[in-house]
């Protein structure tokens, strides 16, 4: 319902009897806050009497010429509908004003959101030049050959000081002019979920990495047996076996830490995430109960969850609950990594590619094949002892496999 | 054959600005100017000896009013001989100013009219002399338009310069064109004792100029003048032995009426066809003007043009900043015309003055607007030199605050619009010249008092909105 509103003359001083001029409006217009509406001249001086609200002009009472006072109708604002409320004479009941002043707040709150949109395209449209530099950095910008709008100015409402020329400059100069083409892609959803996570994970843990290197021969020659009889089993199955092994004598790596970071929750499972790279990025699913399943099992489930992973179609159940992390890059290359703990974890292993290296058996030196591990460990939970002694023990088990067995 | 690096054609303020320039910047200059006198139509026949006579004009209102201040002068003569005097010698002291900073400067003045004959070279007219030079700026200027409808041949019609010259007060005299120079014109003639009567096309007196700016010189005019004829057209002029009987159509004018003279003040020509530009090659558009880059370089690599010449609008102090721009270029600095506002002064009584954008302006581009109005009616300093009709009006981006343009009528509005003009330049906000102290009492505090206006902050009158 659009409602009617009139316009009187505002106290203007003192006049009582004053000419006007000009009438800036005329029925049907729609005038804006503020807009001036009409124009009139005391013997000192004119004034334009601005409209208190918007609306549509319905109807004029004035015409120039004619004399007025304060509190003269002027003209009629017809506002709109969706305003009404705000303007409403007669006063409601208790209930309904807090109904009705809630809702005023909301209205009010679109109001205010819109001009402000329609406000910053107006903007936008006005003017070509959307900086400010005084005549004296102009002058500076043309002698150095810079176009002004490029910069981004750090003063006061983005003028452009000179130290922001001087920064342009040399950052040209140092980075050179040459414009390189360039793309800018979306990250992916998983990764820009993951990289939340990783950057909290890398700035908040203080990390410690120990590297080591495992004589796996005695693992190779066993997997080189299976794979005559058509047995595939990769490296990463017998590891996931041995950190197990591991894991049982060092329960404070299969663990996290709580909120808090003050109480230690020991996992009394060992389910193990394993990071599996895919083309939308790094996804972590768990291998459970890792301690109970052979070989063969962990290889099959490995094998089906990773495709599944890469196809996207982990359920996210699946990616959570494990106690400690493994990261392969094995198959892909590079001598050591610096994994990142997936936090709360507390420790995480990476594993990069098995090189034949020349070892010192004591007598010659003997080609034997060696795998390079990077053993990740929060250092509020895990000392440095700790953590070598972690290691040297995998070591130990990876490299006699009967080990595992025990 | 006389050689030279920079050839400088014309002498106004543009052309000497430049000759100086390029003098100091260690080049070699000859500026040539086809009158004896330097300094152009600004200071022979145009800005300097009409702000002599306005001066003169002035001093006779002042003297009439003072009655009001309780000091009662007799009715003035007037000696027109020795308001010419007057007058010449002022334009003499500052043309003779120039032609000594020229010798000081070993600017080398030639006087002839040069003509092109390449783009290295021009010849001077009626001899044989050429003169070769390596760089050329050319600052021409512009003319009176002589519309053929105007019977100029009778020596009742006049144009601004035939103006300045006072040959005699006419009786009744009618003014063809309410812009700048008419209404200056008008001012001085008025003074000295003509009944004025001005015929205007447009719906306002100075047309560029909002309208609430205007209104107060509007009104004083009307009281003063026998007419304002707007939005009329002067549709025939005949000279008549008993005078110039005029034509006119528009809602307010008679048919026609008979003045004892007419001043033309309609329109300026550009002087870019009279030096054979197209023998150097320089370019010339529809509306003669000599186009030009940032740098004043014309489409010709080693000529350069400014001033009037090149565009509008045909002021002065544009010319003078366009000439350093030229003079530093040939000189192989890196200087471009890049300023933000060009302030525009009419020299009336009161005076008008604007910088920036314009109201109507800044409407008809849709760009968001708040305004400070202040009437100096509540100008303690207007009261006390008898004056109560100024009005000072700021305009500010609503929103960041940053001032867009200003507009003042009132008594020396013209030196006080330097302030919003800087206020410009440096992008000041609202608060930036409402924070700033304005001595008290001066009209300079009217521009303050604007910008409080528009903060709300004003407590010198009833803040027109709600105070932030």
């Amino acid at each position: 319902m659009p409602t009617q509103k009139n316009v009187e003359l505002p106290d203007i001083g003192d006049f009582d009897a004053v000419d006007i001029i000009e009438v800036l409006v005329k029925i049907g217009d729609t005038v804006n806050e503020n807009d001036s509406i009409i124009t009139l001249e005391t013997d000192k001086a004119t004034m334009e009497i601005p409209a208190p609200f918007s609306g549509k002009v319905s109807s004029l009472s004035v015409k120039v010429g004619d004399k007025v006072a304060k509190g003269d109708l002027i003209l009629i604002l017809e506002s709109e509908s969706n305003l009404s409320e705000d303007i409403k004479e007669e006063t409601p009941s208790t209930e309904e004003v807090n109904q009705v002043s809630e809702d005023n707040v909301a209205e009010n709150t679109l109001t205010a959101n819109k001009s402000e949109t329609d406000h910053k395209e107006e903007i936008s449209l006005s003017s070509g030049s959307d900086y400010h530099a005084s005549p004296s950095i102009r002058k500076l910008a043309r002698e150095l050959g810079v176009n002004l709008s490029g910069i981004n100015g750090s003063g006061k409402k983005g003028r452009i000081l000179e130290e922001d020329l001087k920064s342009f400059v040399k950052k040209l100069v140092t980075e050179g002019n040459t414009v390189e083409e360039v793309e800018v892609i979306p990250l992916s959803r998983i990764k820009k979920l993951s990289g939340k996570h990783l950057s909290n994970a890398w700035t908040s843990i203080p990390h410690v990495t120990q590297f080591d290197e495992v004589n796996i021969d005695q693992l190779e020659k066993f997997r080189k047996n299976q794979k005559e009889k058509n047995i595939k089993l990769s490296p990463l199955v017998f590891i996931m076996k041995a950190v197990v092994q591991v894991l049982k004598r060092y329960p404070n790596f299969n663990a996290s830490l709580d909120e808090s970071g003050e109480n230690l929750i020991l996992k009394k499972y060992f389910n193990l995430g394993i990071a599996v790279d895919t083309p939308n990025g790094l996804v972590v699913p768990v291998i459970k109960d890792v301690g109970k399943k052979s070989l063969m099992e962990l290889s099959e489930e490995l094998i089906e969850i990773s495709e599944r992973a890469r196809e996207g179609k982990l359920d996210s159940s699946e990616m959570k609950g494990a106690g400690f992390t493994i990261s392969s890059l094995g198959g892909i290359g590079g001598t050591h990594f610096t994994p990142i703990i997936n936090s709360p974890e507390v420790a995480i292993l990476g594993v990069s590619r098995t090189q034949i290296k020349p070892v010192w058996n004591g007598n010659s030196f003997e080609p034997s094949s060696m795998i390079p591990l990077a053993l990740s460990y929060d250092h509020r939970v895990i000392d440095g002892a700790e953590g070598a002694r972690f290691m040297v023990e995998l070591n130990q088990v990876l490299r006699n496999i009967m080990e595992m067995l025990l | 054959m006389i050689k030279t690096q920079v050839l400088v054609m014309g002498s106004g303020p543009g052309g000497y600005t430049a000759a100086f320039r390029a003098a100091d910047l260690g080049k070699e200059v000859t500026l040539i100017e086809r009158y004896d006198s330097l300094g152009g139509v600004c200071l022979n026949v145009g800005c300097i000896p009409s702000k002599s006579l306005l001066h003169t004009a002035e001093v006779i209102n002042e003297s009439k009013h003072a009655s009001e201040l309780g000091v009662t002068f007799s009715k003035p003569k007037i000696d027109l001989e020795g308001v010419k005097k007057n007058t010449n010698s002022i334009v003499n002291k500052l043309t003779g100013g120039i032609q000594a900073l020229a010798k000081a400067r070993k600017v080398k003045v030639i006087n002839g009219y040069a003509k092109f004959l390449s783009k290295n070279q021009v010849s001077l007219d009626g001899t044989d002399e050429v003169i070769e030079f390596d760089q050329c700026i050319i600052s021409v200027g512009s003319r009176v338009t002589k519309f053929p409808m105007f019977p100029f041949a009778d020596d009742r019609v006049m144009d601004s310069t035939d103006a300045l010259l006072l040959d005699e007060i006419p009786k009744r005299m009618l003014v063809v064109g309410g812009g700048i120079i008419g209404l200056e014109m008008a001012t001085i003639y008025d003074a000295l004792g003509s009944e004025i009567t001005i015929v205007e096309l447009g719906p306002q007196i100075i047309p560029a100029a909002d309208k609430d700016i205007v209104n107060p010189l509007f009104k004083k005019a009307k009281k003063n003048y026998a007419n304002i004829f707007l939005n009329t057209q002067v549709t025939s002029m005949s000279a008549l032995k008993k005078g110039i009987k005029v034509e006119f159509e528009g809602k307010d004018a008679p048919k026609t009426d008979t003045f004892d003279k007419v001043l033309i003040a309609v329109g300026r020509t550009p002087n870019g066809n009279l030096i054979d530009a197209d023998k150097a090659g320089v370019q010339i558009n529809d509306n003669g003007f000599i186009e030009t880059d940032k740098q004043m370089k014309t489409n010709v690599e080693n000529i350069f043009a400014i001033g009037d010449v090149v565009g509008q609008p045909m002021l002065a102090h544009k010319a003078v900043h366009e000439a350093k721009v030229a003079a530093e270029v040939i000189c192989g600095q890196k200087s471009g015309f890049d300023v933000l506002t060009i302030p525009s002064v009419a020299y009336t009584d009161p005076e008008v003055a604007w910088t920036g954008k314009t109201e109507k302006e800044l409407k008809d581009e849709g760009v968001n607007f708040e305004k400070g109005v202040f009437p100096w009616a509540a100008s303690g300093r207007s009261l006390s030199i008898g004056r109560s009709e100024g009005v000072s009006k700021a305009l500010f981006d609503s929103k960041s605050g940053k001032i867009l343009g200003m507009g003042i009528c009132g008594t020396n509005a013209g030196d006080l619009i330097s302030e919003a003009s800087l206020a410009i330049e440096m992008g000041c906000d609202m608060s930036d010249i409402a924070l700033t102290i304005h001595a008290h009492p001066t009209l300079s505090e009217t521009t303050g008092f604007a910008a409080e206006m528009a903060e709300g902050t004003i407590t010198d009158l009833m803040p027109p909105r709600k105070r932030k």
